[in-house]
């Protein structure tokens, strides 16, 4: 297909770019080649295309990230899942979901296609309407069941419209919907936002005023999101992205309401969450209730603004549980730091005082440091899993991207000192000068080390969490591009510096 | 020889090398069984705790029968294992090595030199162990209470604070040194004066009269007010110091001398007065060989303004932290029901300002030492 349009190219926001950008997001099945105009002024577009079959090929192959791509003007939005949502079923319209205008313009194309009677006109133009209440409903305007569809007078559509309000008639199924689902969500926000951590959840499917919706949300933080500003917020219906009108939308709204505060984020009062967040909320239904022609704005309906809210709680309720599990390890990283660097020169003195061997002082006030923060080695289980977690139920629908989790400080690797050198009084100054022969640790030892940032290196980070369960393993299954973003159990060991077995040499030693 | 004219002579006693044998080998058991306890709980598998008992007001009890201060039983715990107190931990360790090399070298040390012994950088790490002195020296008196030795026991000693001259000959280290002959500077007063150390050998004086600091000193040094008055004159440059203190106790407890002080008229002057009476919060556990239940407090008292005709130039506003502090004072058990110090409190606070003892040298520079204090001294108009 394809569209010529005349108009002003710009850029920032409500601009084509961002249109695009959003549309990746909440399309994650499609891949997008951007062609801005500066380039289509050259004039072998064609070959600059990407598109074709060698390029495509080798997207296939490539291991690269599912990331958007900017190269010679080019801007790739890539597939991040590689199946096609389910398609959408069709269904008739519900009596709560329709109005009286809908209904009279209903009639009279039953009246041209059918010519049937109203008590059949109900059974088939809607859904949710069985004989039973079909002829109920022909008995409450004073028709029979036989009564032709095209002998309704107006005052009886009006009188069946009011019967359709009062009735008491189950909602309209909810198979008709196509979500974009969670893992696709979490694939499209990981390739459009940077971000450390990602969390998505999908409603079930509820029923406003008779027509179907269902509710999805997405958040993305930290990385190299600003910090300082409000939560960005991207907003969808039906995978379109809306651009204008934010603060008219029922999704605002309900992004205010929810209590970011219980999700250790900040929120000044009544307002956006602060912080490098940004949330996504798309609204799938048959009948989006846009408030204006400009389709704008999601109206505000309670049940609409209640399910944002519950599927915002549920993806601030995983973020909450990231923070805090990130501050505590850090917390427990810093502990046990101050207790290792203490117990050698506890030891020392111990030694000195008493006599006692102060390797085995050592030794013994190490594991008892590390049993005591034992939380901060969490990290260091082999498969990714954080054993015996309470809150491990609350994995799904998140993942985390190791190399984008800040460093926490740069602090260099505790050694475990020198007890060989004489340490009688006055002889700490010659076991400063020596050159100290380091203990060195077991294998064990090395992978409970406590892990120390390199001064060189900038990433990865020192207590970075894992990716929990087998996300890591399902988000892209079918996206073999992703994993290196995804840090699976088998690439982090790697990228982590960890202390190093023959340290004889190091320069830090003396 | 002078003998004659002594009217009191202390025992002099020589350096006693084996009882100072005995007390070192005494601290130097108390730190092996302190350290012992800690590398038996380590190596137990237990977390490694210093009791140290509490140097809080809370802590203090206060004697009334005995007139002084005294340290409670309650201590605090010092697990190695908790951030606040982890690095303090270690340091208590360090010093207690630093101090068991001390009496093992048969050397002392002042507490910077303790506090250079024992900082370094921690191993594998850019920290210090000690960053100032002001880490070091709490270090060394929780040791001092925790292994209930003294200072001196430690082989620690502080810097000289405070000067003494008049009518007494002291030995010290087994030099005399004749505190009539000490020109303006005076005695140096060193922060150790145990008798091991220092004896009394002849003493005229009749009292001690203690300033709060050298420049009055100066003042009543130059118009030889122990000769005249057959005293004793001392300052401890602001809050006395241990051995400023000690020697006051010494002086008031082995030679009967009475200590009058002559402080300002201020919160810190009552509180000075109060330290040395009554001993301080901080070292409540040397109370017994610091307070002097005895001491008095001659001036300057909150009516010396009205009394002495003082010019308004004098007055120094009292702050809303002077105010605080003197009602805090006031409240003191031994202040509490103290009628006089009640009314002098409540008199400086009815001022509204406080006078320092220079303040008298605006009736005549020589007002202190010709009439002030002889006058109050011959009324006997002071504070007890």
């Amino acid at each position: 297909m394809s569209i010529e349009l005349e108009g002003k190219y710009q850029k920032g926001r409500g601009s084509v770019d961002e249109f695009l950008e959003l549309t990746a997001i909440a399309n994650p099945h499609a891949r997008i080649v951007f062609v801005p105009p500066s380039r289509v002024a050259q004039d072998d577009v064609d070959d600059l295309l990407p598109g074709t079959s060698a390029a495509a090929a080798q997207e296939s192959k490539s291991d690269a990230p599912a990331q958007t791509t900017e190269t010679g003007g080019l801007t790739v939005f890539p597939r991040g899942v590689h199946e096609l949502p389910p398609e959408t079923k069709e269904i008739q319209p519900h009596p709560k979901g329709i109005e009286l205008g809908i209904l009279l313009q209903m009639l009279k194309d039953y009246e041209v296609t059918e010519k049937g009677t109203l008590y059949d006109f109900l059974q088939t133009r809607f859904c949710r309407v069985s004989p039973v209440t079909a002829a109920k409903f022909c008995s409450a305007v004073g028709v029979t069941s036989r009564t032709r569809a095209s002998d309704i007078e107006p005052h009886q559509v009006e009188k069946l419209f009011a019967v359709f309000d009062s009735e008491r008639l189950s909602p309209p199924p909810t198979d008709c919907l196509a979500p974009i689902g969670v893992r696709q969500l979490l694939a499209g926000m990981l390739k459009g936002v940077k971000a450390e951590f990602y969390a998505a959840s999908t409603r079930e499917a509820a029923v406003y005023r008779g027509r179907p919706f269902q509710i999805e949300a997405a958040i993305a933080f930290g990385g190299d999101l600003p910090g300082d500003q409000q939560a960005r917020v991207i907003r969808f219906a039906n995978r379109v992205p809306l651009l204008f009108q934010q603060s008219a939308c029922s999704s605002f709204k309900a992004i205010e309401e929810t209590p970011w505060k219980n999700y250790a984020m900040q929120q000044p009062r009544g307002g956006l969450p602060v912080g490098p967040l940004v949330v996504m909320i798309h609204m799938a239904s048959v009948w989006v209730p846009f408030t204006s022609e400009s389709k704008e704005a999601i109206a505000d309906y309670d049940e609409i603004r209640k399910e944002m809210r519950l599927a915002l709680m549920e993806c601030g309720r995983k973020l909450g549980t990231y923070l805090r599990k990130r501050l505590k390890m850090r917390r427990e990283g810093e502990r046990r730091d101050v207790f290792e660097r203490y117990i050698g020169e506890i030891a020392k003195a111990l030694n000195a005082i008493t006599g006692e061997d102060a390797k085995r002082i050592y030794e013994a006030l190490l594991a008892q440091a590390r049993s005591r923060t034992a939380v901060a080695d969490q990290q260091l289980d082999e498969d990714g899993k954080i054993a015996k977690d309470d809150e491990d139920n609350d994995d799904e629908g998140v993942i985390i991207v190791m190399n984008a989790i800040a460093p926490i400080e740069e602090s260099q690797p505790i050694l475990a000192p020198n007890f060989d050198a004489p340490v009688a009084s006055g002889a700490r100054e010659s076991t400063r000068k020596t050159p100290r022969k380091n203990v060195k640790p077991s294998a064990k030892d090395a992978k409970s080390a406590p892990v120390k940032v390199e001064k060189t290196a900038a990433k990865p980070a020192k207590n970075a969490i894992v990716t929990k369960r087998d996300l890591a393993a399902r988000a892209p299954t079918s996206t073999p591009g992703h994993t290196p973003a995804v840090t699976p159990a088998s690439t982090r060991a790697p990228s982590r510096p960890l202390r190093k077995p023959d340290s004889d040499d190091d320069p830090r030693l003396f | 020889m002078a003998k004659k004219i002594t009217t009191k002579t202390a025992v002099v006693a020589t350096p006693n090398a084996e009882r100072i044998k005995k007390r070192d080998s005494a601290t130097q058991q108390k730190i092996l069984t302190l350290a012992m306890e800690i590398a038996k709980r380590s190596l137990a598998g237990n977390e490694p705790i210093v009791r140290i008992p509490m140097r809080t007001k809370s802590n203090t009890i206060w004697n009334k029968k005995r007139g002084i201060l005294e340290m409670g039983d309650a201590a605090a715990e010092r697990p190695l294992f908790d951030l606040k107190t982890a690095k303090q931990f270690m340091q208590t360790m360090l010093h207690a090595g630093t101090i068991k090399d001390l009496i093992n070298a048969q050397k002392t040390s002042s507490l910077r030199g303790v506090f250079y012994k024992a900082k370094h950088t921690v191993a594998g790490t850019k920290e210090n162990t000690f960053d100032t002195q002001d880490e070091s020296d709490p270090i060394l008196e929780d040791l001092e209470v925790a292994l209930g030795a003294l200072r001196e026991e430690l082989h620690v000693f502080a810097e000289n604070r405070g000067s003494m001259v008049g009518n007494i000959t002291v030995v010290d280290r087994g030099d005399e040194i004749d505190c009539r002959r000490m020109g303006s500077g005076g005695y140096a007063l060193p922060s150790i004066v145990e008798p091991d150390i220092i004896q009394f050998k002849k003493c005229e004086a009749k009292f001690v009269l203690h300033v709060e600091k050298g420049t009055v000193w100066n003042r009543f040094n130059e118009d030889r007010f122990w000769e005249t008055h057959n005293c004793i004159l001392t300052h401890g440059a602001g809050q006395p110091p241990r051995g400023c203190r000690r020697l006051l106790q010494r002086l008031n407890s082995e030679l009967n001398l009475p200590i009058i002080c002559v402080l300002d008229n201020d919160p810190w002057g009552h509180y000075i007065y109060s330290v040395i009476k009554q001993g301080s919060i901080s070292l409540a556990f040397e109370s017994s060989r610091l307070a002097i239940p005895s001491a008095k407090f001659l001036g300057i008292r909150a009516k010396d303004f009205r009394e002495c005709g003082l010019d308004d130039a004098v007055k120094i506003d009292l702050t809303d932290n002077d105010i605080k502090r003197a009602n805090e004072i006031a409240a003191y058990p031994w202040f509490e029901h103290h009628k006089g110090w009640q009314r002098e409190i409540d008199g400086m606070l009815r001022n509204g300002f406080k006078m320092e003892v220079e303040s008298l040298i605006t009736k005549d520079i020589s007002y202190v030492t010709d009439t002030y204090v002889p006058q109050r001294l011959k009324a006997k108009d002071w504070l007890e």
